[in-house]
């Protein structure tokens, strides 16, 4: 079955969409917007659509491969579809995951947390090296299990395109049965903060569901306020070194290595990891956060 | 070819928009912002003394427990960074050099007429 891309068609939308924020922004003095920001989030979304382009035959042909060895033969039906639906969100949810707790998928997704702010732009602010750090591995069980291929990038457009809206500042909380399951800015505003509180917690992409399940979930609270980015801040809005400045670490702290030991996990251990237990992760972060919490009430 | 032109131009078209719309300052601190800032996003920092840059565009901060943190201007945002104790800093011409040895910063710099006296003893 030929199926049409979520996400071109939305584009038009999200242009829409953007616009209409900006203009909310200045008359309700709500959220932010920084015309270099902006341009940054805007190049690195196209750039990662270019990049997209140029992997997406292999990625196709890959899962086609894949698709042989399916354990079932399911076809096109609406209960197919959602199983689809909510099975992809879940690899979405492991990838992701997997994406803050491993330094060589961090590389790639850094891109998409690399703003201080939040705002629709950055919904679009997309890596350009997802393919090379082999993201599209964790989609890879749903055509073992012999989901359609088309029925499975289906799929994953239209999850991408429910987490656009999200990335906003302007809706605060959503109605309590809706923000029980689905994601929503509130929710995903926790996890484009830098708070200890807040980091790597929320990693859904459309239903929390999976947060809640997995001991990953945060709700934003009032009196600590996101604040957006990722804990070493970029030194440019250049959206070049956006897209490539983690493996251009990766890079250094990989010929500086001094042991196999040091070597892993410089590759595949949490972002910030450092030899000696030195290293500012988002662990010790949290870890430093609670001991001052403590203190403070000890005090 | 044509949908990446016409997405060339959406681009162009919102980034100028956003300039048009005023989207484009260049804020200035004040020291309880600068200690948000700098309490904000280093874990465990809690400021004792702030030195404000001259031109309010950016701050030097020392905690209780005797660590820095520099703070530079990045379009409306800021940039926070702790000062390493083994970091060489310089004071020239009304401009303090930090070198940070990151790739893109390799050199901090914050306009600062003189030393504040709380850095005093902490570089050679
Ligand atoms: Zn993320
Ligand atoms: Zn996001």
């Amino acid at each position: 079955m030929n199926v049409p891309d979520p996400v071109a068609i939305a584009v038009p939308a999200f242009v829409v969409l953007v616009f209409v924020e900006m203009w909310l922004t200045r008359r309700r003095g709500i959220g932010r917007y920084d015309w270099r920001d902006s341009g940054a989030s805007l190049t690195l979304g196209l750039g990662s659509t270019i990049a997209g382009g140029v992997t997406g035959a292999t990625v196709l042909a890959l899962s086609l491969w894949v698709h042989q060895f399916r354990l079932f033969d399911i076809g096109w039906s609406i209960p197919a579809f959602l199983a689809a639906f909510i099975l992809d969100d879940l690899a979405y949810y492991w990838f992701h995951r997997t994406a803050h707790r491993v330094r060589w998928f961090w590389a790639s997704h850094v891109i998409h947390h690399s703003s201080q702010h939040y705002n629709l732009t950055t919904a679009l602010r997309q890596t350009w090296t997802g393919f090379f750090s082999l993201s599209f591995l964790f989609r890879l069980p749903l055509f073992v299990i012999g989901f359609p291929v088309e029925m499975v990038f289906f799929a994953a457009g239209l999850n991408l395109v429910y987490q656009f809206w999200i990335h906003t500042e302007h809706i605060g909380r959503m109605p309590r049965w809706f923000g029980a399951v689905m994601n929503t800015p509130s929710h995903h505003r926790v996890h484009h903060a830098v708070n200890p509180r807040y980091l790597d917690r929320n990693y859904a992409g459309v239903f929390i569901t999976w947060d809640k399940l997995f001991g990953t979930f945060e709700p934003e609270r009032a009196d600590d306020r996101p604040r957006y980015g990722i804990v070493k801040a970029l030194p440019t809005l250049n959206p070049f070194w956006a897209a490539i400045h983690e493996w251009a670490g990766i890079a250094r702290d990989v010929r500086a290595a001094r042991s196999p030991k040091e070597l892993a996990g410089r590759l595949f251990g949490p972002p910030g990891w450092q030899p000696d237990s030195a290293g500012e992760t988002s662990d010790a972060i949290r870890r430093a956060w609670l001991a001052g919490a403590t203190e403070k009430q000890e005090a | 070819m044509v949908t990446l032109l016409l997405s060339a131009v959406a681009i162009a078209m919102l980034t100028g928009l956003a300039w048009a719309m005023g989207f484009r300052s260049d804020p200035m601190l004040d020291e309880a912002a600068a200690i948000a800032e700098a309490e904000g996003r280093i874990a465990g920092f809690r400021a004792a003394f702030v030195q404000l840059a001259e031109d309010g565009r950016g701050a030097l901060l020392r905690d209780s427990a005797g660590r820095l943190a520099i703070i530079m201007p990045l379009g409306d945002s800021w940039l926070v960074r702790r000062i390493p104790a083994d970091a060489q800093v310089r004071h020239t011409q009304g401009v303090l050099h930090v070198a940070l040895n990151e790739p893109l910063l390799r050199d901090a710099r914050l306009p600062l007429s003189r030393m504040p006296g709380w850095l005093e003893g902490h570089f050679a």
